[in-house]
């Protein structure tokens, strides 16, 4: 059951790598190799920073999109998206300009702007995870956000609250992806990640 | 609920030991951060923080060595500072597996930096720290742990680096770091009401009612503390409890 972390230089890649074994990974490949991603029995897309330079970044890969569309869209191999890794499922984010994303689930990824001055952005710590539809893997919880930017659209699971709902994680068929850092979020993080690990969509 | 204030202990780390750490009695080695890290992590700390003082140039590749291995073993946030001066440094620490890097005195000396980091690598992981010391007139910005003035009023210079990217302002009081007789309230507030990002209280902590007056008077959306963490007056449970019962919300850490 080989595990494709994809290396595309976020940030957040060895936190990430590092929660996966520690959650009981065994065959984790950190990999910017598009043929062992369209090989791998399931995906993790992680990412920091801001939208348009992560979309650039794994627009560098060459073949990197492809694979994952191939193995993703047409083979449905789990795929989990982290922090930015998620937001870039959305069609567009509009952080430092207007740029385009995979286009998986339909949305645009805004700035966070609370009416409240008392909301800070970055939306910096933990919070709830609170599902607002079924799904196998979300729970409710407390979960590690730092964003300033969130997904706005469809298939949202769970939201969080900072002045208004925030999306929290979005899903569709065998596609995840969560704004929390479950690399950061202690037991609530590595239990989310043992449930992807066993999941069987 | 809404997002949960955040009980952020600070280690002292020198070359790749503990300076000024926990008293936990069940360590092997209570000189070794990461040790120190991974009792933080099961104690339910909201993030940890890394204070590198290394004198010596030399000796400042064995910070990576120990932000490498606490990434390994603790899944919790951690912010490291000390030695800052450059993106590259910031990039160094950020690969290594700290989540936030705390710029202090080269931006003093260049505000600029904090927008390099930032563009680089997101405001989300760049964290400002001002030491600050109180003057007639309001607050002076210190370097070199608070014996170098700079003539820089400490607002404004928070500010400013907000302005410039920074995603979180750790504003540390000289007057009361080390007195244990409470934050600087007004100096944190002033920040705190002014700025957009989250402050972090530092400087002073001498007891749990500091923490509390951290967050309700003082307005900070996280508490640093060390010591009291350090000789074992209190633990972090302590401190959600003592938040909790003024009414701030904090989390519930599952622990082990």
């Amino acid at each position: 059951m080989t595990l494709a972390l994809i290396d595309y230089g976020a940030g957040n890649l060895h936190s990430v790598a590092n929660a996966l074994k520690a959650a009981g990974c065994t065959d984790l490949a950190v990999t910017a190799d598009p043929e062992v991603v369209a090989r791998a029995d399931r995906i993790v897309l992680p990412g920091v920073g801001a939208f348009g330079s992560c979309a650039a970044a794994l627009r560098g890969v060459d073949g990197m999109i492809e694979a994952m569309e191939q193995r993703v869209r047409r083979e449905a191999a789990p795929f989990l998206g982290v922090c930015v890794g998620m937001q870039l499922l959305a069609d567009t984010g509009e952080e430092l300009g207007t740029h385009r994303g995979l286009g998986w689930i339909a949305g645009t990824v805004r700035r966070l702007e609370p009416s409240d001055s008392a909301a800070k952005v970055p939306h910096m710590g933990w919070n709830d995870v609170m599902p607002v539809a079924e799904h196998a893997l979300v729970r409710p919880g407390e979960a590690y956000f730092l964003h300033s930017y969130a997904f706005d659209g469809a298939d949202v699971i769970a939201t969080t609250d900072h002045d208004g709902p925030v999306t929290a994680a979005i899903g569709r068929d065998t596609i995840l992806g969560v704004q929390f850092h479950p690399e950061k979020s202690q037991h609530y993080g590595l239990a989310f990640l043992r449930r992807f690990l066993d999941w069987r969509p | 609920m809404t997002v949960r204030a955040r009980v952020i202990p600070c280690l002292d780390v020198a070359a790749g030991r503990v300076v000024k750490g926990v008293n936990f009695v069940e360590l092997r080695d209570a000189g070794d951060p990461v040790e120190q890290a991974r009792a933080y992590d099961a104690a339910g700390a909201d993030e940890l923080c890394f204070l590198d003082i290394t004198a010596s140039h030399e000796d400042r590749g064995t910070i990576l060595d120990v932000v490498r291995r606490t990434a390994a073993v603790c899944f919790m946030p951690l912010t490291v500072g000390g030695g800052v001066r450059t993106a590259d440094d910031a990039r160094a620490l950020l690969l290594a597996g700290a989540d936030k890097v705390a710029v202090n005195s080269a931006a003093v000396a260049r505000p600029q930096v904090v927008a390099e980091i930032a563009e680089r690598f997101g405001s989300q992981c760049c964290v400002a720290s001002v030491d600050a010391r109180r003057t007639e007139r309001g607050w002076e910005v210190f370097t070199h742990g608070g014996r170098r003035a700079t003539g820089i009023d400490a607002i404004d210079h928070a500010l400013r680096l907000a302005d410039l990217g920074a995603g979180e302002l750790l504003v540390t009081s000289m007057d009361r770091d080390g007195t244990r007789s409470g934050y600087d309230l007004e100096l944190i507030r002033t920040v705190a009401d002014r700025t957009g990002v989250p402050v972090v209280a530092s400087g002073g902590v001498g007891g749990l009612s500091d923490l509390v007056d951290g967050i309700v008077t003082g307005h900070a959306s996280a508490v640093l503390a060390a010591s009291i963490f350090h000789f074992g007056e209190a633990s972090v449970a302590d401190a959600h409890a003592a938040l909790a019962a003024a009414g701030v919300p904090v989390r519930k850490p599952i622990l082990d």
